[in-house]
Formats: C-alpha cells, sequence, structure tokens
C-alpha cells in the first residue's frame, strides 16, 4: 500500500492506495501515527483506492481515531469501497466514524467545524 | 484472500458469529497499536515475561528453559470408547496443538525429525498456530508448509482456529491442505462406518465457539470427536453427547514447579483439565501441554509434546 498526504489548511489528508491488509499496518503504521499526532483538527482518511481491507488494516484505522482524539483532533473516513464499508458496517465501526461519501464533501464539511 | 474469501468465511460461521469474530480482531489490532485498552488475557502481559526473563537470566536458567522448548516428548495416549466403529478400532490420531511455529527454533527441524518416525491414520491440531496474536503471518505459512510433509497419512490433517490465529489464516492454511472446521463437522469414512471430528471456533479469547452448530450434521448414534482449543466448553461439550474432546491451549502451565505443578493455566478450568487425560461425566478427553511454546519461549517441569491417541473399543457394560 502507498500512502500520500497533503494538508489543506487545518485538514490533513490521507490517501491510501493498495491493500490495507497486516503487511500494509507493519509498513505504514509509524508513519499514520505521527500524522496523527501532528493534526491541527482533522485527518480525512481517502480510501477511493483501497481496493481490500482486513480486520488488521481496520484495526490500524481505529487506533489512529484514538490516537487522533487524544491529541484533541479527529480522523474521518471517505470514499469507501463496497467491501470496505461491509466491514465498517460488519463490526459497527461506522458509530465510531465520521464518513463521507467522497473527500470534497468530507473537505466542505470538516472547514465547517471547529 | 479477497472479499469473496470473507464472504465465505461469513456463510460458514453464519453472520452474528463472524461478526463478533471480527469485531474482537479488530479491538485487538488497535489495542497493540495503542497499547491501551481492557485486554486482561495473560498473552498481552508482556511485562510479565520481561521479569521472568530477567529472573531466569540472572540465575543462569535461562538457556536451559530456551533449550527445554525443543525437548518433544512422544505421548502414547490410548483411549477406549464406547460407541467407536469396529473398523475404527486401533485408530491412530496425531494430535499437535499450540505449534507458535514462527517462533519455533530451529524452524522446526527437530520436530519435523520426531514426526516423519510416526505412524498414524490423521493428524488433528488444535490451534494457535502463530506466536502473535495479530499481524503479519508469512513466516506462520512458511513454518507450517515446512511441517505439512511429515504429517501425510491416509485420512490428512484437520484444523481448527485458536486465540492467537485469526480468521484471515484459514484460507492460507486450507490451500496447504488444511481442512479447517469452524464451528463445522467431518466424517471420517472406513469400510462403511464413520467416525465424526467437530470443530469449534475459539472458545477462549474470541468465544466464538458454537458446537451445536458444530455437531448439527452428525447423526445422532455416531461418534464425535470434538476439536476445540482450549477445555473451557468441557459442560456443553458433555451435553452434546461427545466422545473424546481434544484440546491444548494451556500449555501444561509452560512453566511449572517441580512435579509439573502449573502456576499459571490460563483458563476458566479446574486446574485437573489443564494438561493430560481426563474424564467429565461421560466425556472423556485429553489436554494437550501443547507442542510450542508462546509468551516468553521458556519451558521448565513441562516439556513440549507430540501426542499419539490410539482409540479401542470399549466393550464393557
Amino acid at each position: 500500500m502507498n500512502v500520500s498526504t497533503e494538508i489543506n489548511n487545518t485538514i490533513t489528508v490521507a490517501r491510501l492506495d493498495g491493500r490495507l491488509d497486516a503487511a500494509a499496518v507493519r509498513n505504514h503504521r509509524d508513519e499514520l501515527k505521527k500524522a496523527t499526532e501532528a493534526l491541527d483538527k482533522w485527518m480525512i482518511l481517502n480510501m477511493e483506492h483501497v481496493d481490500f481491507i482486513d480486520s488488521s488494516g481496520l484495526g490500524l484505522i481505529v487506533s489512529l481515531v484514538r490516537n487522533a482524539r487524544e491529541n484533541n483532533a479527529d480522523v474521518a473516513i471517505s470514499n469507501l469501497s463496497v467491501q470496505a464499508q461491509t466491514l465498517f458496517e460488519l463490526t459497527r465501526m461506522t458509530r465510531i466514524f465520521s464518513i463521507y461519501s467522497d473527500e470534497h464533501t468530507a473537505l466542505e464539511s470538516l472547514s465547517n467545524v471547529n | 484472500m479477497n472479499s469473496k474469501t470473507f464472504e465465505s468465511l461469513e456463510h460458514r460461521l453464519g453472520s452474528h458469529v463472524y461478526a463478533k469474530r471480527m469485531r474482537k480482531q479488530v479491538e485487538r489490532v488497535a489495542y497493540k497499536l495503542t497499547s491501551r485498552g481492557t485486554l486482561v488475557y495473560w498473552e498481552n502481559f508482556e511485562p510479565v515475561y520481561r521479569v521472568l526473563r530477567t529472573s531466569l537470566k540472572m540465575t543462569g536458567l535461562l538457556k536451559k528453559a530456551q533449550k527445554n522448548t525443543m525437548e518433544f516428548r512422544v505421548e502414547e495416549i490410548p483411549v477406549k470408547l464406547k460407541r467407536l466403529p469396529k473398523t475404527f478400532n486401533e485408530y491412530r490420531i496425531l494430535h499437535l496443538s499450540d505449534l507458535h511455529i514462527d517462533f519455533m527454533q530451529d524452524e522446526g527441524k527437530r520436530l519435523i525429525k520426531h514426526l516423519n518416525k510416526l505412524d498414524f491414520d490423521l493428524c488433528v491440531m488444535t490451534g494457535d498456530y502463530r506466536f502473535h496474536t495479530c499481524g503479519v503471518s508469512d513466516a506462520v505459512i512458511e513454518g507450517m508448509q515446512r511441517l505439512m510433509p511429515s504429517l501425510e497419512c491416509e485420512d490428512g490433517v484437520i484444523g481448527i482456529l485458536g486465540n492467537h490465529d485469526d480468521l484471515e489464516i484459514v484460507p492460507q492454511l486450507e490451500s496447504l491442505g488444511i481442512k479447517m472446521l469452524l464451528n463445522e463437522s467431518v466424517p471420517i469414512q472406513r469400510n462403511n462406518q464413520f467416525l465424526w471430528f467437530a470443530g469449534v471456533e475459539d472458545p477462549h479469547y474470541y468465544q466464538t465457539d458454537d458446537i451445536d452448530k458444530a455437531v448439527h450434521d452428525v447423526p445422532a448414534d455416531k461418534a464425535i470427536i470434538l476439536l476445540a482449543h482450549s477445555p473451557e466448553i468441557i459442560n456443553e461439550a458433555n451435553e452434546n453427547g461427545i466422545d473424546y474432546y481434544l484440546c491444548g491451549h494451556t500449555h501444561g502451565g509452560q512453566v511449572c514447579l517441580p512435579g509439573g505443578m502449573p502456576i499459571i493455566t490460563n483458563t476458566r478450568n479446574k486446574r485437573r483439565y489443564s494438561r493430560g487425560s481426563w474424564e467429565y461425566g461421560d466425556l472423556k478427553g485429553y489436554t494437550s501441554r501443547g507442542t510450542g511454546s508462546s509468551g516468553l519461549p521458556i519451558r521448565v517441569f513441562c516439556p513440549p509434546e507430540i501426542t499419539l491417541h490410539t482409540l479401542y473399543i470399549d466393550s464393557k457394560d
């Protein structure tokens, strides 16, 4: 999996590309954890190009939310695939995340959140 | 692994159990990555292992305790079962448990050497193929791949998951030729007679075992051998008419007092079910001390075991 980040005012957008599985967690957890610790307010995880996510990948996202919230910031998700949406719903993780249909909508919505 | 594989696992387990399993797996990974939460299980108590390791090192016992993890003992267990079909008299089952194969010293060479000398009809594995409770499983699969030729036998290899294994490993183990039972059963046929093997999901940490579902397809009068990771569902097994219960998980304590008395058994059972043969009501069972080691990979007064169960018809009434 590849990760690219971009800062848009107070919002960091992280675009993930590839499989979000145990190998991706091993390779990217430190980088993403550091990014959540340095957040101004929000991180949007754009998952448009995540073609597969397993329990390790979702576990990583949950840990990022916890890290961000400890630093008075938060993580939102956009562009979930059908497979990812199913896993989020099945594990009831839809209740702890702000989920948006696309990055643009997430940016617009979160720009107005204090 | 892809979305179709997840659909297949959900179909096999049922949506409720599958969701519970996946939720707990997600929570476990998140806990490991944030190092906080409420998961109070011995396998998460790394500070305890650090203290134990330092104590053993200071007393000069560490190397011996590490070497002990490779001193496999072959346990020959004869067992008489009342409902055993005649054609299964003297049937031999190789039982491996808690291999934690990715952290086995010498990549399992000594274990393979032992296994190559044994003669058996079927191999069963009662979970915990991996050392860590989450993370990549490449080394586990490579280890299992090395092991598989030594497990060749007439009726093949049957396995179940343990509390260290995630669901995602199931298709990988099945691709090696292991028949994984996820609250499912399979009959073994000899001539026109059948011996059924039922296997449940982990009753210890994930608590996704469903014995009713596991034995659903077994005809009422047939003998059933149950594979469960831990001895924690002996009551349910007895109520469901299981003939023989095979499990592991406890490692027999792994670090014991002289005489093999375990300090910790890591189960909700009474200690008499934590190693060796036992009976509970009409149920007979066996808890393996484990073939591999976990936590701090050492063993003290508790050798790792390779178990050979030989089944006999119990004709007395």
